[in-house]
């Protein structure tokens, strides 16, 4: 018996440590992808006058929808942020998605709003809006106030009522830079008929210092585990999307920051309420979509735009966030599973889905059995010390340079942190991140798991709804 | 195993020191970059005050020192012009000219044939701002070359605007590929009605829809209105992204003539002509039109009807009556809502400007 | 220059002594100045009867007053030229002295070691005294040059005050330092080249980046002027315009809108809203000054 658990134990050892190589090699290629792409993007763009494209006069108009959900303490602070971008004509739609507090009453305050008889067109489903406000002195802004459905349906509300051939899902809890519009735009000006969506990288304002609606000062937060996840969203956007965009393979544009095409988004039957990583959902149907019906398209990733966001800095906060992250993840997979390994899908189908499924998705699991066994063996006396030790220093030692990569690669972007001490910080926190951290996510997020096991039966029902049949355009 | 984990441990030996020496990197990186920022912006900022007060000073004497003191600062001074440059007009930007002449000009001339890319940038993008005509020649050689570089010399090319360089602009327009065509907007746009004659030519020519499309588009925006019976024609070409350009043109050029064209646009067959279409119409403001945008009220397609409730809108006392017709029928009851919501909007506008 | 300036006789006197004759320079001579003179006392005589009649006549010599200060400025310039020449001699001088004292304080060292060495050439000290004297009087003058010709620059102002119906206390200093003009900008580059221009002349000049923080200054100072740029952070200039006019217990300050936005509807927008003027970006801060004047004249 304990001879087939030697035996097991070895096979696992090498099949774990394969899987640890190709997942970290991937990680590293494409942190050398994202290193050549944001080189490119930064030749490209350093001459290029941005007051041009404000300027000009056939520039393509935006529809921004920020959903808003009890967000009473700042969301009068957020809109007038959001009114007050340079980009020569967009529109702000705010939808109230059944907040309890006093959120629309704040913003019906502050900016005069004058309730309408608006009607629109309900192109894509969504729960009843119970009012549609504009605001008379400032012509760009419209208030939604519906019923509560969650982000998912709160968007389908902002796109039923966009006027403009773009839209921008944002966060309204998000800053975004002035200028973060004219920068994403530009691949729809370079390639109108192809481009699709474009997203853009997320920062942290975590420890930033604001001023009137936009950020004077970047340093390092002070709490730990928002340190932790500093580095987290660095090897993710800049190490990762820049070079998954080069390869075709990105397969989310973050709910927080995202441009798409509206004409596209509701052909595909718009956000799916019953998803709950809808951002993710929304990019592979999409894809699906244009797959399915022949359409050349392009998802782009630029290193320039730059939405702040903030991140919970309390463990358990954390851990209901990437719980809900990846029961999303799970779910978006579970209902496009026909895609993965599915040649008909192109990249997408061959290389992107299954490199989620595999390294993303059950990641965490194979590292938590791996925990798992270890602790056995140590109970049963099996463990190889010496492999034991070397293969978890070895794990430290990837880790950590994936982690100082992705901070080479935020001293090339544009904000960079400005104390030398505040990136040598960071460096050892690249280490230690390999001790607590990763162990922490991958329990909750292995945890995901099992909780999506347990409220599946719920959504069962609600996940009926096919968006099969064509929707007549647009 | 054992080879194994002496292979391991070696790899982790080379990960820590290949992670050690970014971080050593890094941390020289900005060391280097500190000190080279701060030189930089004690000088630019010496250089700025000098220059402010060679400004306001009258005659080009001040100028033609400051050149001559910071000649050895090619980098700041750049900057500092292309910062002004855009910001000014008149003769202090004469004056900026006076220390880009002395200072930056042999520099500039030199980079246009440098090997690296940002240096011809750079000097293109200066020479946007200073260019003289004895420099046209060395430009027109850049509409060779990359996209970046090529459409900086455009710009510079077209602050010259003369009969001999307009046509260069065209013809890298014609030339260029698709994706950077749209840079060529805001430099025909910005040449205004000088534009005509080459546009006029240009449509004349078998170039990609396209750009076809852009140039209606530009006729348009600026507008030019002595190319109506150019663009007219275009109104039944086959291809729809051209006839929703024409259509949106049509409305930028307001000629009251175009009324009976865009009325028959109004029932293309494309959802989208018709939109452009009526949205023209409605910009048009002509009372011919009353009877087009009434039936577009009820047109199967969305945007149609929000374009010919605008329109109504802002036909006047002939419109509202119109809306109040609409709004009181039964046969369609979203056009009737639609109408209502009209009406109710003109209501909150007349109060915002009547309170 | 040999500037021979007589006012009336209300005014100072500055007299220019002949001891040390100062180069001549190789532009234009000076007769003219003494034209400008005469023409003053008479024009001070006709702005004190200030016949209505008379005002076409002083509007032409208006006319000459302002070719005669242009050319004037021209001469300012290269008395300017010649001042920057003083200084660097004036520089020169003071370094061959300081040469001078270190030789003087080595030559005492050797003389303490050796044998008493050659004493320093009075001669060389004598007449190297006496450039600079002489130097150092030319700057006086230019100075004084300088000074005189500022405030020529406010003559049609002082003339259309004497001429208009006496107000009390209108005739006091020079006008454009009472003025408080606030310049409501976010772009750096544009808020450093007006508030210098500004400065220059001699108005007392705000700044804020961003409506809010003109707001308080609004609040707080009170300017006489907005100079206002549409793209602001936080509200735009459009509502900043329309806050200063629910605002304002009285009438609010009259604001130009320096903007970069050149399509019709912003500039019908902005003037509708209550901008006095709009002013195109890249803009020439010259234009602007002038406009401002006038505004300020056409107000009084």
């Amino acid at each position: 018996m304990i001879g087939l658990f030697r035996v097991l134990f070895h096979i696992f050892s090498y099949l774990v440590l394969i899987y640890f190589l190709l997942l970290n090699g991937f990680y590293l290629l494409f942190m050398v992808l994202s290193f050549f792409g944001i080189s490119r993007y930064r030749h490209r763009t350093e001459y290029i006058r941005l007051e041009e494209l404000f300027l000009s006069p056939l520039a393509k108009p935006i529809s921004i929808i920020a959903p808003a959900h009890n967000e009473e303490n700042s969301i009068v602070e957020n809109v007038r942020n959001l009114l007050s971008l340079e980009y020569p004509k967009y529109e702000v739609i705010v939808v109230n998605d059944g907040s309890k507090d006093s959120t629309l009453e704040k913003l019906i305050e502050a900016f005069s709003l004058r309730k309408t008889q608006w009607v629109f067109r309900k192109v894509v489903d969504h729960k009843p809006v119970r009012g549609i406000y504009i605001c008379p002195a400032n012509p760009k802004l419209i208030v939604v106030d519906k019923v509560n459905g969650k982000k998912a349906d709160a968007m389908n509300a902002g796109l039923n009522i966009a006027h403009y051939p773009l839209f921008c899902a944002v966060d309204s809890d998000c800053l975004i830079d002035r200028d973060c519009l004219l920068k994403v735009v530009r691949p729809f000006l370079e390639d109108p008929e192809r481009t699709a969506g474009v997203g853009g990288i997320v920062r942290l304002i975590n420890g930033c210092t604001v001023k009137s609606g936009q950020i004077t000062k970047i340093s390092l937060p002070q709490n730990i585990l928002a340190r932790f996840q500093i580095l987290e969203y660095f090897r993710a956007f800049l190490g990762g999307r820049i070079g998954m965009s080069l390869i075709k393979s990105i397969l989310i544009i973050s709910g927080a920051f995202g441009v798409f095409r509206k004409d596209l988004v509701l052909k595909c039957g718009g956000y799916r309420p019953a998803s709950i990583g809808e951002d993710l959902d929304l990019v592979i149907r999409l894809r699906k979509y244009l797959h399915d019906h022949k359409m050349p398209y392009a998802l782009h990733f630029l290193p320039d735009p730059i939405c702040w966001t903030e991140v919970p800095e309390t463990l358990g906060a954390l851990g209901r966030q990437r719980n809900r992250w990846h029961r999303g993840l799970i779910e978006a997979f579970m209902y496009n599973r026909r895609m993965i390994f599915n040649p008909r899908y192109g990249v997408t189908g061959l290389f992107a889905m299954p490199f989620y499924l595999i390294f993303e998705l059950f990641g965490p699991l194979i590292e938590l059995v791996g925990y798992a066994i270890f602790i056995l063996c140590l109970f049963l006396n099996l463990v190889n010390y010496p492999f034991a030790i070397t293969f978890f220093l070895l794990s430290v030692a990837l880790g950590t340079l994936l982690s100082v990569a992705a901070l080479l690669l935020e001293e090339f972007s544009l904000r960079r942190f400005p104390r030398t001490s505040d990136v040598l910080l960071m460096a050892l926190f690249c280490i230690l991140e390999n001790i607590f951290y990763r162990q922490y996510l991958a329990f909750v997020r292995g945890k995901a798991f099992i909780d999506f096991l347990h409220g599946k039966k719920e959504w069962g029902a609600m996940d009926k709804k096919g968006f099969s049949e064509e929707i007549p355009c647009p | 195993m054992n080879r194994l984990v002496i292979f391991i441990r070696f790899s982790v030996y080379i990960l820590i020191l290949f992670a050690l020496l970014i971080l050593l990197y890094i941390v020289l990186r900005r060391v280097y970059q500190r000190v080279k920022d701060k030189r930089f912006r004690r000088r630019y900022l010496r250089i700025e005050g000098e220059l402010l007060n060679a400004l306001s000073t009258p005659g080009p004497a001040s100028a033609v020192r400051l050149a001559e003191n910071y000649k050895k600062y090619p980098n700041v001074l750049t900057k500092l012009l292309l910062d002004y440059a855009k910001v000014l007009s008149g003769p202090e930007k004469e004056r900026l000219k006076i220390v880009y002449r002395i200072a930056l000009e042999k520099k500039s001339l030199k980079d246009l044939t440098s090997m690296r890319m940002i240096r011809r940038l750079r000097a293109t993008r200066l020479l946007g701002f200073f260019i003289d005509p004895l420099e046209m020649d060395s430009m027109i050689k850049l509409l060779e070359d990359k996209p970046i570089v090529r459409l900086a010399a455009v710009q510079a090319i077209s602050q010259l605007p003369t009969t001999e360089t307009l046509p260069l602009v065209f013809k890298a327009f014609e030339a260029d590929s698709c994706p950077n065509i749209h840079s060529y907007i805001n430099v025909i746009f910005s040449l205004g009605g000088r534009a005509e004659v080459h546009i006029r030519e240009a449509l004349k020519k078998p170039i990609s829809y396209e750009k076809i499309a852009l140039l209606i588009e530009l006729v348009g925006a600026i507008p030019i209105r002595s190319l109506y019976p150019d663009i007219l024609p275009f109104a039944g070409c086959p291809e729809k992204e051209i006839r929703i350009k024409t259509a949106r043109a049509l409305g930028g050029l307001r000629i009251p003539d175009s009324v009976p064209v865009l009325i028959r646009l109004a029932s293309d067959d494309a959802w989208e002509v018709q939109a452009q279409a009526v949205k023209s119409l409605g910009k048009l403001k002509s009372p011919e039109a009353l009877d087009t945008l009434a039936t577009s009220f009820f047109s199967k397609n969305w945007y149609v009807r929000f374009n010919a409730r605008s329109g109504l809108m802002n036909l006047g006392e002939a419109g509202v009556k119109r809306l109040e017709v609409i709004a009181h029928q039964t046969t369609d009851a979203y056009a009737a809502a639609m109408a209502a919501m009209a009406l109710h909007d003109l209501n909150l506008s007349c109060e915002q400007m009547n309170p | 220059m040999h500037i021979k300036v007589v006012v009336n006789k209300k005014a100072p006197v500055v007299q220019k002594s002949d001891k040390n004759p100062l180069p001549e320079p190789s532009r234009e001579k000076s007769p003219f100045a003494e034209d400008h003179s005469s023409l003053m006392l008479v024009l001070e005589e006709d702005a004190q009867k200030a016949a209505p009649g008379l005002e076409k006549e002083m509007q032409d010599r208006l006319a000459t007053i302002s070719e005669l200060k242009i050319k004037l400025e021209k001469l300012v310039d290269s008395a300017l030229d010649e001042f920057a020449k003083v200084l660097a001699l004036d520089l020169r001088i003071s370094a061959l002295e300081e040469g001078r004292s270190r030789k003087e304080v080595r030559r005492r060292q050797n003389k303490a070691r050796q044998a008493p060495g050659k004493a320093a050439t009075p001669e060389e000290f004598v007449s190297a005294e006496q450039e600079k004297e002489g130097l150092q009087q030319e700057m006086e003058c230019l100075q004084t040059v300088k000074h005189l010709l500022k405030s020529m620059n406010n003559l049609p102002d002082l003339l259309a005050v004497a001429s208009g119906p006496s107000q009390p206390g209108a005739r006091s200093g020079p006008v454009n330092g009472k003025k408080k003009i606030l310049i409501v900008e976010d772009d750096p580059v544009s808020r450093k080249l007006l508030n210098h221009f500004l400065e220059k002349e001699n108005y007392t000049v705000l700044t804020a980046a961003s409506a809010e923080e003109g707001f308080q200054s609004i609040a707080r100072e009170k300017p006489d002027l907005i100079l206002l740029d549409i793209m602001l952070p936080g509200a735009d200039g459009f509502q900043f315009l329309s806050r200063l006019k629910e605002n304002e217990p009285g009438p609010p300050p009259p604001v130009f809108v320096i903007s970069s936005l050149a399509q019709e509807s912003d500039i019908v927008k902005a003037l509708q809203a209550g901008a006095v003027d709009y002013i195109l970006k890249p803009f020439s801060p010259q234009v602007i000054l002038v406009k401002i004047s006038q505004l300020f004249r056409s107000s009084r």
